[in-house]
């Protein structure tokens, strides 16, 4: 193309000037733009691959924080304390399992006086309950139960008023001295007691809707489920 | 010109490009840190774990086979076992009564320390606080930045733990049932099969089942009743009905049933028991009565005299024929009679033999009272009844009059160190009463049936002073006679272990008589069959693990099992 030469005067000189033409700018702008549209693709896809993974990563946090607080507590109760209830709910049509679980414990396990002297058995002297709540996104949640009546030592059963039919959402705020978040986002939380094994299996599930797959805009559920088996070590007698 | 700016732009934009690229990445692996750190803590805490059980289980195989281990090392030693580096520590003081370890996992390099304090053979709290009976293991894994440990309590465990086993049916008619233990750990009831028992009230509105654990407050579950059928109070199954929960609720005890946990009755034979007495002399086998029947003698010139109506025997039976008589005689200053036989069977010469008194020996170790219608075991002896190929290896004590009490007496009273001891390869039948110190113990069924049994008689025959044990390879049994029944306050008590191989029957009066009682503390054990209590009174089932490890032969060198008691993190 036959470079269109100006010319300018400056000052007393007369200087050549090179310009673009519009059929040159509209050209250019156009591929600038196609590769714009490209990278901006590209990002946005790695943007939402990473999001996803973020989502994923999360969900796993959620799973291996919950583990850790179930773990501590199942391992070092008595069986015989282990109580079920079942509670479900149906949100979108589908019933999930928010079941509550309950156990005893001990309120520190490094305290010689929580122990007793003449066999070295615990003191069991609260109750610990884990319950999914019926609300949406659901929380796993870890109360810490100290009766008024009995006063401890507790005897080795099931927290005789979650058995009973009190929800533990309801449980009376003077007899809960602790209540903390386990894990956010759970789906489902189900608990069976396995006798034959002495053992107690819990399926917990976590999701999160924040990703979405490949290039469309289908937002997709993020899941995790994991299934836990717990030996309660301090079974004793074993029954 | 125009080409060296063109250079340069996209060298800019590349550079930029890549800043941006490495910006994210750097996000990236800075989200992520918190998350791998996490699964990283994880992994160190997983390994943690499992290191300290597995020191846990090391150690505990080593106190199995020796209850000695676990005393302070004098000298160090170092050793390989599967994946393990185990290195004894000498003990750092004189003083010092802990015994240490390390141990050091080659798979995933764990250094555990171990330190054991062994308490088993002191039967006080050891001034470290250590319970008394038991071994405390404290130990402390750490990996990476991860550690992790516990503190256990073990103790021996005895050879049966619980208050009474069943491996079919447990059914126990009572008014009143008490499941007690000398243990601070075990007060249980166990069935195999179904339990059946009475109402949760009794007809005077008293709790019909009542737990007093070993060590009072110290525990606070009360005992179990555990089944893997069903259990049922008054025909409610707890299958079908709130009332196991409210059994649970008025007596403090668990109750379980449908359980599906695996447990073994362990099997005892004659030749696992130590009767803990001294010789070991051999009695005729046979049954011996007291009675009196009419004994007659055969004058010089032929003729045959009867001796007093009233004159007490003890008669020999062998076979179904009387093997011997013996009675007491008063010389009097003349040749006494050589022939002998009893009215009743007057074709059949009798072997006799006569005594001055109303009390002799029969045998060495053996003596018999015909006043008190007493055989009495010498104190540290065991009589064992003799087997023969013509006579079966039976032992029977009868009567053949309600008025007559025959008594089994073991002639230590009270001192456990001198108990005597009956063994029979057959059957062993005491239709009478059993006093004393000592061991029962037949190869085949055990009948104990005493015709009348009354407390106000204490001084006479006091069986709730009875420390017998009793074994059976086949049936035991505790039942009225045949023919009578039951006096008043009558109080069947062993102390010991009472141990059938198959099935176990206590029945009293078919009209419950008020002291109707039956009392075992030891344990009571029905290994291949069923517990069956009748129309007792009170029902008092005592759990002692001390009575067991005394009747059961000690374990080759200083092996026994051993359970864990308590595990509390560190």
């Amino acid at each position: 193309m036959a470079q269109t030469k100006s010319y300018a005067l400056l000052g007393k000189k007369l200087v050549r000037r090179a310009g673009f033409s519009i059929a040159e700018l509209v050209v250019s702008m156009a591929t600038l733009a196609l590769v714009l549209i490209g990278v901006f693709v590209l990002f946005n896809f790695s943007a939402r691959g990473f999001q996803l993974i973020n989502t994923r990563q999360d969900v796993q946090n959620e799973v291996l924080k919950a583990r850790q607080w179930l773990e501590r507590d199942f391992t070092l109760t008595h069986l015989g304390s282990v109580g079920v209830k079942e509670r479900t709910v149906s949100p979108d049509g589908i019933t999930h399992s928010r079941d509550a679980v309950c156990l005893l414990s001990v309120s520190d396990w490094q305290q010689d006086s929580n122990f007793f002297s003449l066999t070295g058995l615990p003191r069991w002297n609260q109750y610990v309950v884990y319950y999914a709540t019926r609300d949406e996104p659901s929380r796993l949640m870890r109360s810490v139960i100290v009766p008024e009546n009995p006063p401890p030592p507790l005897k080795v059963r099931p927290f005789p008023r979650m058995m009973g039919g009190t929800d533990p959402e309801n449980f009376p705020p003077a007899e809960v001295i602790q209540s903390q978040q386990v894990a956010n986002n759970v789906l489902e939380f189900e608990c069976r007691l396995d006798l034959a094994g002495q053992s107690l299996i819990q399926n917990l599930k976590v999701r999160r809707r924040e990703g979405y797959s490949g290039m469309g805009n289908k937002k997709t559920d993020e899941v995790l489920e994991a299934t836990f088996r717990w030996d309660p070590i301090n079974t004793t007698p074993k029954i | 010109m125009n080409r060296l700016n063109k250079r340069g732009i996209a060298l800019i934009t590349v550079m930029a490009v890549l800043v941006l690229c490495l910006m994210l990445l750097g996000a990236f692996l800075q989200t992520n840190r918190h998350y791998l750190q996490l699964y990283k803590g994880g992994q160190q805490r997983d390994a943690v774990g499992a290191a300290t059980q597995s020191a846990f289980e090391f150690c505990r195989f080593e106190l199995e086979r020796d209850n000695t281990w676990g005393l302070p090392f004098t000298e160090s030693r170092s050793f390989t076992r599967s994946d393990m580096e185990v290195r004894e520590l000498v003990r750092e003081s004189v003083g010092d009564r802990e015994a240490r370890l390390e141990i050091v996992f080659t798979d995933s390099g764990t250094i555990v320390r171990v330190a054991i304090l062994n308490n088993l053979a002191s039967s006080a709290v050891s001034p470290e606080q250590v319970p008394a009976n038991s071994c405390r293991f404290r130990i402390d894994s750490e990996l990476g930045g991860s550690s992790g440990g516990a503190e256990i309590i073990v103790r021996k465990m005895a050879y049966f733990n619980s208050t009474a086993v069943a491996s079919e049916k447990i059914r126990i008619d009572a008014l009143v049932s008490f499941f007690d233990s000398r243990d601070p750990i075990h007060n249980q009831v166990r069935s195999q099969g179904d339990i059946e028992l009475g109402s949760l009230r009794n007809s005077d509105g008293d709790l019909r089942f009542q737990f007093r654990p070993g060590g009072d407050s110290q525990n606070a579950n009360a005992g179990t009743v555990w089944a893997k059928g069903d259990i049922s109070l008054a025909g409610q199954n707890g299958q079908n009905s709130s009332i196991l929960g409210q059994a649970a609720e008025e007596t403090g005890a668990s109750w379980i049933d449908q359980g599906r946990s695996h447990s073994e009755t362990p099997e005892l034979t004659l030749e696992d028991i130590d009767p803990h007495t001294g010789d070991e002399l051999l009695i005729e086998p046979g049954s011996y009565k007291f009675t009196k029947s009419l004994l007659q003698w055969q004058d010089y010139s032929g003729e045959w005299n009867d001796f007093p109506a009233d004159t007490p025997l003890l008669e020999h039976w062998q076979n179904g024929q009387v093997h011997a008589v013996y009675f007491p005689y008063e010389n009097t200053g003349t040749l006494p009679p050589e022939r002998f036989r009893l009215k009743e069977f007057p074709d059949a010469e009798v072997s006799s033999s006569f005594y001055s008194t109303t009390e002799f020996h029969i045998q060495d170790g053996v003596k018999v009272n015909l006043a008190t219608k007493s055989i009495s075991i010498d104190a540290n002896r065991n009589a064992k009844v003799m087997d023969r190929p013509d006579v079966k290896g039976d032992f029977e004590i009868t009567t053949d009059s309600w008025e007559v009490i025959p008594t089994l007496q073991f002639a230590s009273v009270t001192d456990w160190t001198k108990r005597g001891s009956l063994t029979a390869e057959g059957n062993i039948d005491i239709k009478g009463q059993v006093y004393g110190v000592g061991n029962l113990l037949a190869g085949n069924d055990l009948t104990i049936a005493p015709n009348y049994i009354d407390q106000d008689k204490e001084e006479e025959h006091n069986s709730t002073n009875s420390n017998i044990a009793l074994y059976a390879g086949n049936d035991v049994t505790i039942k009225p006679p045949d023919t009578g029944t039951w006096g008043i306050n009558p109080q069947i008590t062993f102390r010991g272990l009472v141990y059938a191989d198959r099935n176990f029957t206590f029945e009293a009066n078919e009209t419950r008589v008020s002291g109707q009682n039956l009392t075992i503390e030891g344990a009571l054990v029905a290994r291949t069959g069923t517990i069956d209590i009748r129309n007792a009174y009170h029902a008092n089932l005592i759990y002692n693990p001390d009575y067991l490890t005394d009747l059961i032969k000690r374990q080759e060198g200083n092996r026994g099992q051993i359970e864990m008691i308590a595990w509390r993190p560190r």
